[in-house]
């Protein structure tokens, strides 16, 4: 990560630190004098939201357990003592709930502006399986959050998804009985379930640090995915993009307090306000939103076994989405014809999203699996022949031609300073 | 260059200081309840008041009960004891203040404040050491 900072450490103290613990050169390298392409759009700025909605979940969550009881009789009764007695715990409560659905959010458009800018090719491949490997333990996570209220659609949902693992042939009932350490989702399920959903935050924490180091070796990609090639295409990280950051961060918080203050229990469910009961069944089991297109294709698939392949392949097949791939040129604004593949592609994400609202019937089913199939085809088939048959746009030759072409066409060339 | 290309150094100062500021104040009020999260809640709060039945109780005898979290020790005493304690003088107890809830902070440890208004027979006291907590032996 280092290489790019000036830093000298002036007083005795900052040399003694510096011989040390070089720490202070670190951040102003990483942090600071970081040189970033300065043509980056606001789409770039979800990466510090994230960061930032990972402290927000690991301070909320922390100040919760501190309040909250693990076991299946007081779990429920101890949330609601959170919501009525605690000070400030209805904020803190609703923080942590909504604060799940804004991380999602952020990391959906973070996701899809990788995608669309085609941020996963090399040299990015590392960087990028790091990004699902994040996404993966943050849907773990979530998983495991939501069952700890032990309301209706906690229990429930728990009981379902754990049991998707009991699709696995011969070892599959053995398995389930592991996750459950019974024979039903019981005390065991929700005290290990506490445990991990408390772990969880921090390896991704670490995989977080991962994925900031994996970032800094290739540098950022940019709008127009042509590499930096001088110091003319690039702005120190502070104060260009700290600042850029911080605006971005102001804008969506005003969005989280939209949800916060005026719809604390928009995205959630009405049912999971009632305690958890083994013995009945809600109507519908519906996950959280951000699951819903997953639920789509697991329900898409007519077999059980099936539908579970299907649904972890959905994510997996992201791992691997580097060499499915095949074209040279990174942003999608120089590919016509992935352009348009692109936004169907975010559509049919949507589109899915709606269905695995619905009860799995009639015409729901037949359009989950048609979208089902085109998600796959999309990765599977039209990326693969795109990068064959599509012709892209001419790149331009740098990112500083790029930007100055936009904003001044007739500056003469030569104008600008040379390159350090 | 153009008037619009001239950075004006004092504006550009204050719209950082303004920021940080904001960003500051902003930081310090969302960190509150984080913090007042760890008060006494709502629960616990309502627990100020207990009522005991002191009936059952017959002179010379003692009942511990639990208030706030700790022992509260009543004794209905004696003709003999309320003489004993009455005879000795505050300068000899190690800690002279009454910290009796009921009564204005830095009362003094006189026998009067340590019974129930009134009926000097029934003496409440908080069962903790004042030094750092500990329930005294020999109750």
């Amino acid at each position: 990560m280092g290489g790019h900072s000036t830093y000298q450490p002036k007083s005795a103290a900052e040399k003694w630190l510096h011989e040390r613990l070089p720490i202070v050169e670190l951040v102003k390298s990483s942090a600071l004098d970081f040189p970033t392409p300065k043509n980056l759009n606001y789409w770039w700025t979800f990466g510090g939201i994230l960061a930032l909605m990972l402290v927000v979940q690991i301070i909320t969550g922390i100040v919760l357990v501190m309040h909250y009881t693990p076991h299946v009789d007081m779990a429920f009764n101890s949330v609601e003592h959170i919501m009525r007695d605690v000070n400030y715990g209805w904020l803190i409560r609703y923080m942590h709930a909504n604060g799940a659905s804004m991380f999602f959010i952020a990391v959906y458009i973070h996701i899809f502006r990788g995608m669309y800018y085609g941020s996963y090719k090399a040299p990015r491949e590392v960087l990028w399986i790091i990004g699902v490997l994040i996404y993966l333990v943050m849907m773990a996570t979530a998983f495991m959050g939501y069952v700890l209220p032990w309301g209706q659609m906690s229990f429930w949902g728990a009981k379902v998804i754990t049991n998707l693992f009991s699709a696995i042939p011969f070892f599959g009932e053995p398995i389930t009985t592991w996750l459950w350490g019974g024979y039903a989702v019981d005390n065991p399920t929700l005290n290990r379930f506490f445990s991990l959903h408390y772990l969880l935050p921090f390896v991704l924490a670490g995989l977080v640090g991962l994925h900031i180091w994996a970032l800094h070796v290739p540098g950022n990609n940019n709008p127009t995915g042509v590499s930096v090639k001088s110091g003319q295409d690039t702005v120190p990280f502070h104060p260009y993009y700290t600042m850029k950051d911080s605006f971005a961060i102001v804008v969506f918080l005003i969005l989280f307090g939209v949800f916060l203050f005026f719809a604390p229990n928009y995205l959630g469910h009405a049912i999971n306000y009632e305690p958890a009961n083994p013995l009945s069944t809600p109507a519908h089991i519906v996950p959280e939103w951000y699951y819903l297109p997953f639920y789509a294709i697991l329900r898409a698939i007519p077999d059980k076994l099936g539908g579970v392949i299907a649904m972890f392949g959905s994510i997996a097949i992201l791992f691997v989405l580097p060499w499915l791939d095949t074209s040279k040129v990174r942003s999608g604004n120089y590919r016509p014809l992935f352009k348009g593949f692109f936004w169907i592609f975010v559509a049919v994400c949507i589109g899915l999203g709606y269905l695995g609202s619905k009860p799995p019937e009639g015409w729901y089913v037949i359009f989950s699996q048609i979208l089902t199939f085109y998600y796959f085809a999309h990765f599977l088939v039209i990326l693969p022949l795109l990068g064959l048959l599509e012709t892209p746009k001419p790149l331009p030759s740098s990112i500083s031609d790029d930007v100055l072409a936009k904003k001044k066409p007739a500056l003469p060339q030569g104008q600008a300073v040379p390159a350090e | 260059m153009s008037a619009a290309n001239v950075i004006d150094g004092k504006r550009r100062d204050f719209l950082y200081i303004a920021t940080g500021a904001a960003g500051t104040v902003g930081a310090a009020l969302s960190l509150w309840p984080m913090i007042d999260q760890m008060n006494p809640d709502a629960s616990v709060l309502a627990l100020t008041s207990i009522e005991v039945d002191l009936a059952p109780l017959a002179e010379g005898q003692g009942v511990t009960i639990k208030w706030r979290g700790n022992p509260v020790f009543i004794r209905y005493r004696t003709p003999q004891e309320i003489a004993a304690a009455k005879a000795v003088a505050i300068t000899d107890l190690v800690d002279p203040a009454a910290r009796n809830a009921n009564l204005p902070e830095g009362a003094e440890a006189t026998d009067e404040n340590r019974v129930i208004g009134g009926k000097e027979s029934m003496l409440v006291m908080v069962g903790i050491c004042t030094h750092l907590g500990c329930v005294p032996l020999g109750q």
